[in-house]
Formats: C-alpha cells, sequence, structure tokens
C-alpha cells in the first residue's frame, strides 16, 4: 500500500508501506491493506507508519487523511496536513518550554477570544503533538 | 557649472547608492528564488484539500455547512495583503488602491452597505489609517515561517465571522504572482466557499466519512480556507520580491545613467578649467612679448 504524506511546504513521506495509525478526530486508527475507500479528518497527534523496516513515527498537525483504491487494484493512503515532524527531529527540551511559556500566554489571555486565541491553542496543540511523538519514540 | 569637487562628491554618492540599490536586487533575487520554491511545494496540499472539499461537499448537496451557504446579506470583509518594507515599485500601492476602489465603488453603487478590511502588513495599515478607511484587524506582515500562523489566525477570523453572520462575504486582495517581472492585484472571492465540480468518473467511489459528512466539512472547510489564504500569502511574498527585484534593478541602471552623465560633466568641467589655464597663460606670454 502506497503512503504519501504532504505539507504545505512539500512532500513528507512518499514510500510503501505495511501499516499505518493515524490520530483521528474521532480517535486513533489503522489503516491495512484493502481498506475500504476512507476519508477522515485529522487532529494534531502522533502519526506511526511501518515498513518493512519497522515502524516510524511523526507529529502531525490538523488535516486529513484519505484512502482510495488505484486502478491496478492497489490501496493509496493519502494525508494532507499543515505540519509534519519526524519524532527523531524533536527537540524534547525545547518542546517542553515551548509547552510551557505557550501554557502560560492561554492562561494571561485577556483579550477577545478570536483568530488570535484560537490559533494559539493550534499551536499549543502542535507542540503537545510533538512532545509526544518523541516520548513515544524515546520512553524514558 | 558647478564646481569640479562638487561633481566628483556627487559621483560618489552615486556610486554608493548604485552599491546598496544592487546588493539589494540580489537579495531579492535570492529570495525571489526561494519563494517561488514555496508556492510549487504548496499546491499539491492545497490541491488535495480543494477536492476533498468539492468531494464532500458534492455529496453533501446544497447548503450542508454555514461556509458554503451564499447569503443576499451586503457586509463584506476584505482580506488587503501587502508587505512590511516598501522600495518595491507598486506593489504595496496597486493593492491598497484596488482595495480603496473597491469599496468606494461599492458602496456608491450601493451593492454592499458595510465593509470592514482585515489588513495585513505595515505599508497597507498605513495607507488605510490615513485614508480612515474601515480597518477590523492589524496584522504585520508576513515572511517565511510566519505564513502558517498568519493564514490560521486569518482563516479562524473570517471563518468564525461567516459562520456568525456577522459577514455575509469575503475576498482576498494580493498580487498574484504571474512572473519575476509582472504582478497582478487580483479579487479573488474566499467565502462563501464555492466547491470545483467533481470529474465524472469521481462519483463511483463511495467513501466512507469519519466524523460523519456535516461534521467533516465543519472541518474541512477551515482547513480549505486556510490553505488558500495561504497561498494568497505566498504568492504576495513572491510577488513582493519580484517588484523590488524590478525596482532595484531600474534604480540601479538609472544610477549607472546619471553617473555617466555626471562624469561627462566632470571631464567637460576639467577641460574648461585647463582650457582657461592654458589661456592664461599663453595671455601671459602675449603680454610681455608687448
Amino acid at each position: 500500500m502506497h503512503l504519501s504524506l504532504t505539507t504545505p511546504r512539500g512532500s513528507v513521506i512518499d514510500t510503501e508501506v505495511d501499516e499505518v495509525t493515524a490520530p483521528g478526530a474521532l480517535g486513533e486508527f489503522g489503516v491495512l491493506p484493502g481498506h475500504i475507500p476512507f476519508l477522515s479528518a485529522l487532529r494534531a497527534g502522533v502519526f506511526v507508519y511501518r515498513t518493512k523496516d519497522g515502524p516510524r513515527l511523526l507529529a502531525v498537525s490538523e488535516g486529513i487523511l484519505t484512502v482510495a483504491r488505484t486502478p491496478d487494484g492497489g490501496d493509496k493512503v493519502l494525508v494532507l496536513v499543515e505540519q509534519a515532524t519526524a519524532a527523531s527531529d524533536v527537540d524534547r527540551d525545547a518542546t517542553s518550554r515551548e509547552l510551557a511559556a505557550l501554557d502560560a500566554e492561554i492562561a494571561a489571555w485577556k483579550k477577545d477570544a478570536g483568530g488570535e486565541y484560537k490559533s494559539l491553542l493550534a499551536r499549543r496543540d502542535w507542540v503537545a503533538a510533538r512532545a509526544d511523538a518523541a516520548d513515544r519514540a524515546a520512553p524514558h | 557649472m558647478p564646481s569640479l569637487k562638487a561633481v566628483r562628491t556627487r559621483i560618489s554618492s552615486v556610486k554608493s547608492t548604485q552599491k546598496i540599490t544592487r546588493a539589494m536586487k540580489l537579495v531579492a533575487a535570492a529570495r525571489l528564488r526561494r519563494a517561488q520554491d514555496a508556492i510549487v511545494a504548496a499546491r499539491p496540499y492545497a490541491r488535495g484539500l480543494s477536492e476533498a472539499v468539492s468531494e464532500v461537499a458534492a455529496r453533501a448537496g446544497g447548503a450542508a455547512h454555514p461556509m458554503l451557504e451564499k447569503r443576499s446579506g451586503r457586509r463584506v470583509a476584505l482580506i488587503s495583503i501587502t508587505s512590511d518594507r516598501g522600495l518595491c515599485g507598486g506593489f504595496n500601492a496597486n493593492v491598497c488602491r484596488t482595495t480603496q476602489r473597491l469599496v468606494a465603488e461599492k458602496t456608491a453603487s450601493a451593492e454592499v452597505d458595510e465593509f470592514r478590511i482585515e489588513v495585513v502588513g505595515k505599508k497597507g495599515r498605513e495607507y488605510f489609517r490615513r485614508r480612515h478607511l474601515p480597518v477590523a484587524h492589524e496584522l504585520p506582515g508576513v515572511a517565511g515561517d510566519s505564513v502558517l500562523d498568519r493564514a490560521k489566525e486569518l482563516a479562524i477570523t473570517v471563518s468564525d465571522d461567516f459562520t456568525a453572520g456577522r459577514i455575509d462575504g469575503v475576498y482576498l486582495i494580493y498580487n498574484e504572482f504571474k512572473s519575476a517581472i509582472s504582478q497582478t492585484v487580483i479579487v479573488e472571492p474566499l467565502l462563501p466557499v464555492t466547491p470545483a465540480a467533481l470529474p465524472a468518473e469521481a462519483g463511483q467511489i463511495d467513501f466512507v466519512y469519519e466524523p460523519a459528512r456535516d461534521e467533516l466539512l465543519g472541518l474541512l472547510l477551515p482547513l480549505y480556507v486556510q490553505s488558500q489564504i495561504q497561498r494568497a500569502l505566498l504568492e504576495s511574498v513572491a510577488s513582493e520580491f519580484g517588484a523590488r527585484m524590478s525596482a532595484m534593478e531600474n534604480a540601479t541602471n538609472n544610477a549607472k545613467d546619471m553617473i555617466e552623465r555626471l562624469t561627462l560633466e566632470y571631464n567637460r568641467a576639467r577641460q574648461a578649467a585647463i582650457t582657461k589655464e592654458l589661456m592664461e597663460i599663453v595671455g601671459g606670454a602675449e603680454a610681455l612679448k608687448g
């Protein structure tokens, strides 16, 4: 089954995989070869794909995942997310600091809960997803 | 005729200006290449989202979500994208003037009752403030990494206002990047979202949606709107560098012409001085002969 993961910065993954686990809007789900055509929203979280070399972990922000049949009978998983970082590239200490700073900013928010506030919350979700991915990749 | 020294000072000052404009041109050219790459890189993502939105919206039919709803209301938000820095020809002025003209025309013809402007970039902010146009939010200009955050913030703001019925339409006004030497200002409808028609063969695949269709649309549409704003911001960034590159190229050429003219003037003045001295010597010699 073919997996391609694309962000606005370009393609991140374009490879053959055996299994995909993604953070769906309604909870984590897995995709195996032969899955029915499927379209799901993703929230920020940990994305796992397994190739013959073993599983790989990524932190992803919100986006969508579609599963479709290719004309030759194969499966194609297309993931569109705003941001994606390999778990191994995450600087765990930096994310902790960033998370603390964002939490402080969110707690101290005095202005209206408009676009600026919500994009702050989204940024926090993304940082939390990165921290989560790093923890799962290398448990303490 | 100015003195020799004055002309010489002038030449060296124009030369150093030329050095600056040439350096700015080179910097803009390098950044332009990166900005162009960013536009190309963002395309597959935007296309994928747009296809997903068309797919879900077509199956959901009509007005399955408030953001797809065409309303008769006449309150409009304009997102004007300018830059923080000048020295880029008509780049900012064109966006500002287009926005102002649109507001004036639609207000005069009573097509729109109320305008509000979401302005990105310092240049636009200054322009609209001076002319007392109705600005709702002022955001700093974008560069590199801030594109995503800014797009998200704008997308959430206009989507929330649109869904809540505070505005009935949203337009993007920005410089579209055609080539390094050509940028055109375009006015593009953003909300309500008009999904592209589905290709014929797509109708056969029956997707399973998660969450259910209407709820999924609620998650997809803000992402789609955000990707559209992001695209406009990226186009604008590339256009800015393109415009600055041409402006600086022109400035460098003008400086070159000016240096040529001044050098000619300098040589002429020098020649005149020499001639004058010779005349004096010859005149003196003649006088001595008596």
